[in-house]
């Protein structure tokens, strides 16, 4: 089911904006959304490494990596 | 440590870096998400998937041997056989930079079907991204996305690059792989 009217409008308007204007317009926007998101996990991925109930949390989120594939 | 370059981004700088190697050992082309991604769709993903042709043990260790030198690492094994056998039974494989605690993931999976090998045949060079890397055509893209995945996000990335690539795209060769897809991913 698809999100509401106003979700899909957003992003209609957002990608006639990334059509209609060169890279450096909105490449910036999204650089620091995926960037942003990446340095957070990984700053929470540092912490955890710090104790040692958190290298336990990682380890297991690391099985179940492996066991995705 | 900060690897970005001019206005790349975290999944670009790994993308080019694991398409470079690539690029010399075997045909491949980046689907899915990454490619609305690098149109501008405002979202992130963990996984970047590649498709490559089937290739032969030996060379594969080649491929293999070259992405261990650059610093990934496969996230099922460490035995390049093992490897190996997980492409060849039809799973896919995923490498990560070995500096990375977790994703961006490169997920690579070898041709499956005749709709795949279509891919390949038809891959392209995307200039609006500024990626100099081979990614399946925008007409797959929005097929798959339309006919096969259809999630909320899947319908919005084909959304945006068809806002994207309006006027420039060739409704029949979508149709075309939408009756693919229907055929021999869906059994239709």
């Amino acid at each position: 089911m698809m999100r509401d009217k106003s979700h899909m409008e957003a992003l209609e308007s957002w990608a006639e904006f990334v059509r209609n204007n060169p890279r450096e317009k909105w490449k910036k926007s999204v650089n620091m959304l995926i960037d942003a998101t990446y340095e957070k996990s990984n700053e929470f991925y540092t912490r955890l490494e710090k104790t040692e109930k958190g290298r336990e949390i990682l380890e297991r989120l690391r099985e179940e990596r492996v066991k995705k594939g | 440590m900060d690897r970005r370059i001019g206005d790349r981004n975290i999944l670009d700088e790994f993308t080019l870096k694991f398409c470079e190697i690539a690029e010399k050992h075997v045909k491949y082309i980046i689907v899915s998400g990454f490619v609305a991604i690098s149109h501008g769709r405002k979202r992130t993903t963990e996984d970047i998937d590649m498709i490559i042709e089937r290739m032969p043990r030996n060379k594969f260790i080649l491929f293999h041997n070259d992405l261990i030198k650059a610093g990934f690492h496969c996230v099922q094994s460490s035995k390049t056989d093992d490897v190996y056998e997980y492409l060849d039974k039809g799973d896919s494989i995923r490498y990560m930079d070995n500096d990375s605690f977790f994703p961006p993931e490169m997920e690579v999976k070898f041709v499956k079907d005749e709709i795949d090998e279509l891919q390949i045949k038809t891959r392209t060079k995307l200039e609006f991204t500024g990626l100099d890397i081979w990614f399946s055509s925008i007409e797959f893209n929005i097929a798959f996305k339309e006919e096969l995945l259809k999630s909320d996000k899947d319908i919005e990335d084909a959304r945006h690059l068809r806002i994207i690539y309006k006027g420039n795209i060739n409704e029949d060769f979508i149709d075309e792989i939408k009756e693919k897809i229907r055929k021999l991913r869906l059994k239709k």
